[in-house]
C-alpha cells in the first residue's frame, strides 16, 4: 500500500508527467513548485545549466561538472559563475530555454529537435545513446500491444518514440489506451496490473526488470541526448562556451578514467534526484553505473554529434520528419535550420587542443 | 448383458481415442504451436542479444588492437622517423620494424586483418601495407583515411566492400602523433586495420544458428554489410553495400529499433526476426537481424502433431478391430436374436431364428419363436378385425361427408339468410351467401363477429335468448338487426339448436320484414282512417236522416205559420208569436242545414273559385270575428290554381276555422291563412287513405292558440263534439268544415299539440278546365201567383198537405199524389199533361227520379222540381244537380217555392 507522502508525490509526478515536453505548451512550468525556486542569473555573469538527474546517462554528466573545481576555477577567474538547475526530466529544459533562463541543457532527442526549430541554439555534442524500452508482460512482438494500456510519460521521448513503434507496426495511438504516468509510477503501475506494458528510459526500464525477471522487453528505439547551448550565449561568451564544453568531455574522460571516478559519478547523480524527489530515488549506483558506460562511455569516444545522423535516412531526419508530421513543428521550418543547430565545430575545437582545455587534469571536489 | 457390456466398452473405447486421436491435437495444437513459436522468437531474441554483445565485443577488440598498435609508443617514434626521412637509413629501419609488426599483427591475429597499412597524413601515400605492391601509392584526399587525420577524432571505423566488390572490408582508421604529445601534436600518420570480416561471418554470423537461421547486418541505408548467407531467388549474389534489404525486419534493425516479430524476409519467406542496433563508433551504427524460418520453427510442433495422430489413429483402428471381433464372438446369437426382434417390431411376423449358442440363449431363441407364431396368429385375427372396423369407419365417414356436402351446399345456396351461433359466447360460427347479402359484411367478416355486434338488443338480452332457445330447443324472435351500413331491419328470426362436432350451436335463419312491418303499419294507420271514414259516414248518415225528417217537419211548421201570419195583422200579439216560433223554426232550419253540410247530403251549386279572392273578400268579415286581439294575417299563394266548389262553402270553412281559432286564443295572438299550389303524387296517397294523386290547392289555417291534445284531436271532425262550455258552441262547426272539404273530394288534416297552436291544412282538388259560369244570383223578387197544373207527389201527408195549400194559394191546380205509382196512375187518366212535376225525391217503391223519368218520357215538355230533406245524393251520385233539374231545400216557404217554380218554368206561358 501507498503510504501519503509517496502517494502524494506520485500525483504531484503524474501531474508532472503530463505536461508535454514542449514546455512552450506549458507555461504553468513557470509555477512549477520545484522551478519556481529556481534563481535564474539572466543579468549578470552565470552561466545557468540544465541538468536531468534522474535520466541516466544525462543527469549523472551534469553532477560531475557540477563538482569539476577546474571549470569553477576558469569560471570564477572570468568573473564567471555555474549554476546547475535539476529538473525532473530533460524535456522539461526547453521551456527554460525559451524563456531565456538557461544557457545550456541536457536534453534528449524529440526536445532538442523540437526546440532547434523554434528557438536558436547549437547542439555541440552527443551526451547518450541509448534505447526507448517497451516491455510488458506475456508480451514479445508490438502487434500484441493492441487494445493493450500501456503506461507512458505523456510529451516525452518515450511517448514520442511509443508513437514510432506503433507507426512501425502499422498501429496508431488510438489502436491503444495510454495511461500517463512517470516514469518513477512505472514499476509499479505494471507490477499491480494498472497497465499492461510500460514505455520506459534508463534507468527505470533496468530497475523493472531487475524487480521483475519475468517481463520483457517487446522493443526498444534507439534515441540519443544532446547538450545544446543558447546560440546567443555561444555567440556573445565562447569562451565561456568552450569552457564548458571542455567540462563536459573531462568529465565524460574523468569517468572513464576509473570505476572509482564512475561511482563517484553516480553518486553525485543519485544523490541530486533524491534531493529533487525528496525521497530516495530506488535506483542501484551499479546499475547507473552499468548504464552511464553502455549508453555513453563505451560508445561515446568522441562526444560528437554524428554525421550520419544527419543524413537522408539518419535518426536526426526522421526525428524532424515525425514531428513535422505530428505538427509539432511547423510545415515553414525546413530541414536545413534544425540541421544547422547541429555544429560540431565547438567540440572540435576543444577536442584538438585538449591541453588548453586541460581535458585531462582532472580536479573534482569529493 | 454382454451386447450392453461390449457396445458400452466399445463405445467409450471409441470416444476415448477419438479424444486422443483428434480432440487433444486439436485443442493443443495451436497452443503449441504459439508456444513453440514463442519459445522460438524468444530463443532468436536471445540469440539476437548474444551475438550482440559479441559483435560489439569483437568490434571494441577490434578497435583496441588499434588503439594499442596507434599509441604505442615504440610505433608512434618508428611513424615519426619514417614520416620525416622515409629514405634515411633510420627511416628504412623503421620501415623494416614497422613492417615487421605489422606482418605479426597479421599473422598473429589469424585472419582477423588480411591488410595493415601505414598513410602518411600529410601527402596521402602508403608508406607501409602488408598488401604487396600496395606501398607507394597515393591516396585521394576524399579516401576515408582522411577522417582520422583530425585530431579531435579518435578513430575511425569505416565498412567498406573489398576490391573485388564481392567481400566486405571493416576498416578502422586511427591517427598517429608523436610519442608524449598527449594528443597536443598534429596527426603524423593514419593507421589503417582492413578486416575482412570473415571470421566474424563464420563464427558469429553463420554458426549454431539452424538451418535456416541467418544473420544479416546494414547500414542505416540498408545497404548489406556482410554478404547473405544464402543466395538470392534465382542464385544471384547479393553484393556487400550494394544489396539494398527492403524488407521489414532490415528497415527496423536499420532504424534503430529493437523488437522481436514475424514478417517476409528479403526472399519473401515467412520467418521470425529478432532485430537488433549495433553501435560501432559514436559515428558508425549498424542495424542487425537474426532470423529463422517459421516452417523450421514449427516443423518439430508439425512433425509431433502428425505423429500423434498416426499412431493414435493406428491404435483406434487396431482397438475397434479386436473389439469387433470380439463382440462378434460372443454376441452373434443375441445379434441374430436382435435382428429378428428388430424385423418382428418392424412387421415381420414370419420371423423366426435359428437356435444356436449356449443353452440358455438356445432357450430364448425357442420361446422367441414360440412368441413370433402367436404374434403372427393374433396379427391375422386383428388385421381382419381391423379391416372390418375399417370398412364400417369407411362407410360412416362417406355418409358423414355426403351429410356435411349436403348440408353445406343447402346451407351455401339457400337464399335465405341463414347464421350459425355458438350460443355459449355468441360467436358467429359460419354464415352463409345471403346472410353476407343481407348484412353487407363478407362471410368471413361476419364469421369474426359477434351475433351481440348485430342484434340491438342488449348483450345479455342477446344471451338471455340464446338461452331460451338451447332450452326450448327452438323459439321464434323479432328482433331488429343492424346492417354493415348501420341501417336497422326488423327481422324474424327461426332459431332451432343443431348439433355440430359434439357441441351445440343455433342455427338461425333470419327473414327480413322490415317491409311487412311497415305495410303493417300502414294498413293499421289506413284501417284506422277508414275506420274513421266510416264513422264520419255513419254518423252523416244519421245526422242526414235526423235532418231530412226536421226538415219534414220544419217544412210543415213554417208553411202553417205562412198560412197563420196571413191571417194576422201585423201588430198583434198572435203576429208576434207567429212571428217568434218562425224564428225559432229558421235558426232549427240553419241547424238541419249545418247537419246536411257535415253530411255532404245538403245541396250545392259548386263553380270555379279563385281561394285568394274569396278569403280577400272575406277578410273583413273575418277580422272583425277575430277581435282587436288577434292578428289577422293573409298570405296568398302565388298563382292559385282554382278549385270547382260553391263558393258559401268557401266561406263556412273559413268562419267555423275562424271562430275555433277565436276561441282558442282568449288572450290573443295570431291567425293566419296561407295558400299554395301542391302536386300529391302516390306515394302520398300510401299515407293518406283519402287523397287521390293530382294537383291541389293547400289552405292552411293556423292559430297560435291552446292547442289540442292528441285524444281531442282524434274527435274534433265529429259533429257535437265540443271542448267549450255548454251553450257556447253547437259541435258541428269543425263537423261542417270536414263535411264541406269531403264533398268537394278534398281532405284534411290537422296538427296541434297543447301549447303550441293549431294548424289545418284543407287539400281541395285543382279545377283542372275552367268551369262554365254558376247559376245567376239569386233575385230577389216578390211572390207573384201563377197558373197552370202542378203535379205535386210528396209521401209524407203533412209535408204534401202543407205543400198543396202553398201551392193552391199561389193559384196553380194541383194534383196531388202520394206516392209515385198513385201519381203515375192519376197521369194515366191525364188527357193532357201537367205543366210541373213537383216531387220528393225518396219515396217508397219509387224515387222521385224515376217517376220524372217515365213521365218525361211520356211528356217531355213536363218541367220538374225536386223537393227534399236530403235527396241531393238520389238526384246525381255526387250530389250534384243535373243540368236542366231543379231542385227545392226542403223546408222551405211559400215564397221560395213560387220563386222555384218561376225559375223552373221560364220560357212557359202558363206560368
Amino acid at each position: 500500500m501507498l503510504k501519503i507522502p509517496t502517494f502524494l508525490l506520485c500525483l504531484f509526478l503524474a501531474l508532472c508527467a503530463a505536461a508535454p515536453v514542449f514546455a512552450a505548451n506549458e507555461p504553468d512550468l513557470a509555477n512549477h513548485p520545484i522551478y519556481a525556486k529556481y534563481q535564474f542569473g539572466r543579468e549578470g555573469k552565470v552561466v545557468d545549466m540544465g541538468s536531468p538527474p534522474l535520466s541516466a546517462p544525462m543527469g549523472v554528466i551534469g553532477g560531475v561538472m557540477q563538482h569539476d573545481q577546474i571549470l569553477h576555477k576558469a569560471l570564477a577567474e572570468r568573473g564567471w559563475e555555474l549554476r546547475i538547475h535539476d529538473f525532473l526530466k530533460g524535456a522539461d529544459g526547453p521551456f527554460f530555454f525559451q524563456r531565456g533562463d538557461l544557457d545550456l541543457a541536457i536534453i534528449g532527442d524529440f526536445p532538442a529537435i523540437a526546440l532547434a526549430a523554434s528557438y536558436d541554439i547549437l547542439v555541440t555534442a552527443l551526451a547518450k545513446q541509448g534505447f526507448v524500452s517497451i516491455l510488458g508482460k506475456n508480451m514479445s512482438q508490438m502487434a500484441q500491444l493492441r487494445g493493450k494500456r500501456i503506461g507512458v510519460s505523456k510529451g516525452t521521448v518515450a511517448h514520442y518514440n511509443l508513437l514510432i513503434a506503433l507507426e512501425f507496426f502499422g498501429l496508431t495511438e488510438s489502436d491503444v489506451t495510454p495511461v500517463f504516468l512517470e516514469f518513477s509510477e512505472m514499476p509499479e503501475a505494471l507490477a499491480q496490473g494498472r497497465v499492461d506494458a510500460i514505455v520506459a528510459l534508463e534507468p527505470y526500464t533496468s530497475y523493472t526488470l531487475k524487480l521483475h525477471p519475468e517481463y520483457k522487453v517487446t522493443q526498444r528505439l534507439l534515441y540519443q541526448g544532446y547538450l545544446c547551448f543558447s546560440k546567443k550565449f555561444v555567440t556573445d561568451n565562447p569562451e565561456i562556451a568552450e569552457l564548458m564544453v571542455a567540462a563536459y568531455i573531462r568529465a565524460l574522460r574523468w569517468m572513464r578514467q576509473s570505476n572509482a571516478n564512475l561511482m563517484q559519478a553516480v553518486g553525485w547523480d543519485l544523490a541530486a534526484g533524491e534531493r529533487l524527489l525528496g525521497k530516495p530515488t530506488g535506483l542501484s549506483p551499479q546499475d547507473m553505473a552499468r548504464i552511464t558506460t553502455e549508453e555513453l562511455l563505451k560508445i561515446v569516444q568522441s562526444p560528437m554529434v554524428p554525421r550520419q545522423d544527419l543524413a537522408e535516412n539518419g535518426v536526426i531526419r526522421r526525428i524532424y520528419a515525425f514531428l513535422q508530421k505530428q505538427g509539432k513543428i511547423p510545415a515553414g521550418v525546413s530541414w536545413e535550420k534544425v540541421a544547422a543547430s547541429f555544429d560540431r565545430t565547438l567540440t572540435e575545437k576543444v577536442l584538438a587542443a585538449p591541453k588548453q582545455y586541460r581535458l585531462l587534469d582532472f580536479d573534482y571536489d569529493k | 448383458m454382454i451386447l450392453a457390456f461390449g457396445l458400452t466398452f466399445f463405445l467409450v473405447f471409441a470416444m476415448s481415442e477419438t479424444i486422443h486421436v483428434f480432440g487433444l491435437p486439436y485443442t493443443s495444437f495451436h497452443g503449441l504451436l504459439a508456444e513453440q513459436q514463442q519459445e522460438a522468437m524468444d530463443h532468436l531474441a536471445s540469440m539476437a542479444s548474444a551475438r550482440k554483445k559479441e559483435l560489439e565485443r569483437w568490434i571494441e577488440d577490434r578497435r583496441t588492437d588499434i588503439m594499442i598498435a596507434g599509441e604505442n609508443p615504440s610505433l608512434q617514434q618508428d611513424v615519426k622517423t619514417l614520416v620525416r626521412s622515409q629514405t634515411s637509413e633510420q627511416g628504412l629501419a623503421a620501415t623494416t620494424r614497422l613492417r615487421q609488426q605489422f606482418d605479426n599483427i597479421v599473422q598473429g591475429y589469424h585472419g582477423e586483418y588480411d591488410t595493415i597499412e601505414l598513410i602518411d597524413a600529410r601527402k596521402g601515400i602508403v608508406l607501409i601495407s602488408t598488401t604487396p605492391g600496395e606501398e607507394g601509392k597515393s591516396l585521394a584526399p576524399t579516401h576515408y583515411y582522411k577522417e582520422a587525420t583530425n585530431p579531435a577524432v579518435d578513430e575511425v571505423v569505416i565498412a567498406a566492400a573489398h576490391e573485388d566488390t564481392t567481400h566486405p572490408d571493416l576498416v578502422f582508421c586511427r591517427g598517429v602523433q608523436s610519442p608524449g604529445m598527449g594528443g597536443e601534436n598534429e596527426i603524423l600518420a593514419v593507421l589503417v586495420f582492413h578486416n575482412p570480416m570473415q571470421n566474424i561471418i563464420d563464427n558469429l554470423l553463420h554458426q549454431d544458428i539452424g538451418q535456416t537461421g541467418e544473420i544479416l547486418l546494414i547500414d542505416q541505408d540498408r545497404r548489406l554489410v556482410p554478404p547473405l548467407r544464402y543466395p538470392l531467388p534465382g542464385d544471384k549474389l547479393a553484393l556487400p553495400h550494394v544489396f539494398i534489404n527492403t524488407a521489414e525486419p532490415a528497415t527496423l534493425a536499420s532504424q534503430g529499433v529493437e523488437t522481436q516479430l514475424i514478417a517476409k524476409d528479403y526472399r519473401g519467406v515467412e520467418v521470425l526476426a529478432a532485430t537488433r542496433h549495433l553501435r560501432v563508433t559514436s559515428e558508425l551504427g549498424w542495424g542487425m537481424v537474426v532470423k529463422m524460418d517459421q516452417a523450421e520453427v514449427l516443423a518439430p510442433i508439425t512433425r509431433s502433431f502428425f505423429f500423434h495422430i498416426y499412431v493414435a489413429l493406428g491404435g483406434l483402428f487396431f482397438g475397434v478391430g479386436i473389439i469387433h471381433l470380439l463382440l462378434s464372438y460372443f454376441t452373434r446369437p443375441l445379434a441374430d436374436l436382435n435382428r429378428a426382434a428388430i424385423a418382428l417390431q418392424n412387421g415381420d411376423f414370419t420371423v423366426r431364428v435359428s437356435p444356436t449358442g449356449s443353452r440358455e440363449i438356445w432357450e430364448v431363441g425357442q420361446a422367441f419363436n414360440a412368441m413370433a407364431q402367436r404374434i403372427e396368429s393374433w396379427h391375422a385375427e386383428l388385421t381382419r378385425a381391423v379391416e372390418e372396423r375399417t370398412h364400417e369407419l369407411t362407410e360412416t365417414n362417406r355418409s358423414l361427408l355426403e351429410s356435411e356436402a349436403r348440408f353445406r351446399s343447402l346451407f351455401e345456396n339457400i337464399h335465405v339468410t341463414t347464421l350459425l351461433i355458438d350460443p355459449d359466447t355468441g360467436a358467429i360460427i359460419d354464415a352463409n351467401d345471403a346472410a353476407a347479402s343481407f348484412y353487407g359484411w363478407s362471410k368471413a367478416q361476419l364469421r369474426s363477429m359477434n351475433i351481440a355486434e348485430i342484434n340491438t338488443f342488449s348483450p345479455e338480452k342477446v344471451k338471455a335468448n340464446m338461452a331460451t332457445t338451447l332450452a326450448q330447443g327452438q323459439a321464434y324472435f323479432l328482433f331488429q338487426h343492424r346492417l354493415a351500413d348501420g341501417s336497422i331491419k326488423d327481422v324474424e328470426v327461426y332459431a332451432g339448436q343443431i348439433q355440430m362436432a359434439d357441441k351445440s350451436i343455433l342455427c338461425s335463419i333470419v327473414h327480413d320484414v322490415t317491409q311487412r312491418k311497415l305495410d303493417e303499419k300502414n294498413r293499421a294507420q289506413l284501417e284506422e282512417q277508414l275506420r274513421q271514414s266510416a264513422k264520419m259516414e255513419a254518423v252523416g248518415r244519421l245526422a242526414g236522416g235526423v235532418a231530412h225528417d226536421f226538415n219534414n217537419m220544419l217544412s210543415v211548421i213554417l208553411g202553417y205559420l205562412g198560412f197563420l201570419k196571413e191571417d194576422f195583422s201585423a201588430n198583434s200579439e198572435v203576429m208576434h208569436s207567429l212571428t217568434e216560433i218562425e224564428k225559432a223554426a229558421i235558426r232549427s232550419k240553419d241547424i238541419t242545414r249545418q247537419l246536411l253540410s257535415f253530411s255532404r247530403k245538403q245541396t250545392i251549386a259548386p263553380k270555379p273559385v279563385d281561394v285568394n279572392e274569396a278569403i280577400t273578400e272575406t277578410q273583413k268579415n273575418l277580422g272583425r270575428l277575430m277581435g282587436e286581439d288577434i292578428e289577422f294575417i293573409f298570405r296568398p299563394g302565388a298563382n292559385l290554381g282554382k278549385i270547382l266548389i260553391d263558393p258559401s262553402q268557401i266561406d263556412q270553412v273559413l268562419m267555423n276555422l275562424a271562430v275555433n281559432s277565436r276561441d282558442a286564443m282568449p288572450n290573443g295572438g295570431k291567425f293566419i291563412i296561407e295558400t299554395e299550389n301542391r302536386l300529391l303524387d302516390a306515394e302520398y296517397q300510401r299515407a293518406h287513405l283519402e287523397a287521390t294523386p293530382g294537383p291541389y290547392v293547400m289552405l292552411t289555417v293556423s292559430d297560435t292558440g291552446v292547442g289540442m291534445d292528441q285524444d281531442t284531436t282524434n274527435h274534433i271532425f265529429e259533429p257535437f263534439f265540443t271542448t267549450k262550455e255548454v251553450g257556447k258552441g253547437t259541435g258541428l262547426g269543425l263537423a261542417t268544415v270536414f263535411g264541406i272539404v269531403q264533398q268537394n273530394k278534398g281532405f284534411i288534416n290537422v296538427y296541434s299539440e297543447p301549447g303550441q297552436g293549431t294548424t289545418f291544412r284543407i287539400y281541395l282538388p285543382q279545377l283542372v278546365e275552367d268551369a262554365t259560369a254558376g247559376p245567376a244570383e239569386e233575385e230577389q223578387e216578390p211572390v207573384t201567383k201563377g197558373r197552370g197544373t202542378i203535379l205535386l207527389v210528396e209521401d209524407e201527408e203533412q209535408v204534401r198537405i202543407m205543400t198543396k195549400r202553398m201551392l193552391e194559394g199561389l193559384g196553380y191546380n194541383i194534383v196531388a199524389a202520394a206516392s209515385p205509382q198513385e201519381a203515375l196512375s192519376l197521369c194515366r187518366a191525364m188527357t193532357t199533361a201537367p205543366d210541373l212535376l213537383l216531387t220528393d225525391v225518396i219515396m217508397p217503391g219509387m224515387s222521385g227520379r224515376k217517376l220524372c223519368d217515365t213521365l218525361t218520357a211520356k211528356w217531355p215538355t213536363i218541367t220538374t222540381i225536386f223537393m227534399s230533406g236530403y235527396t241531393a245524393d238520389l238526384l246525381t251520385p255526387h250530389q250534384v244537380l243535373a243540368t236542366g233539374s231543379h231542385f227545392l231545400q226542403k223546408p222551405f216557404i211559400r215564397k221560395e217555392l213560387a220563386r222555384k217554380i218561376k225559375e223552373a218554368m221560364i220560357g212557359k206561358d202558363s206560368f
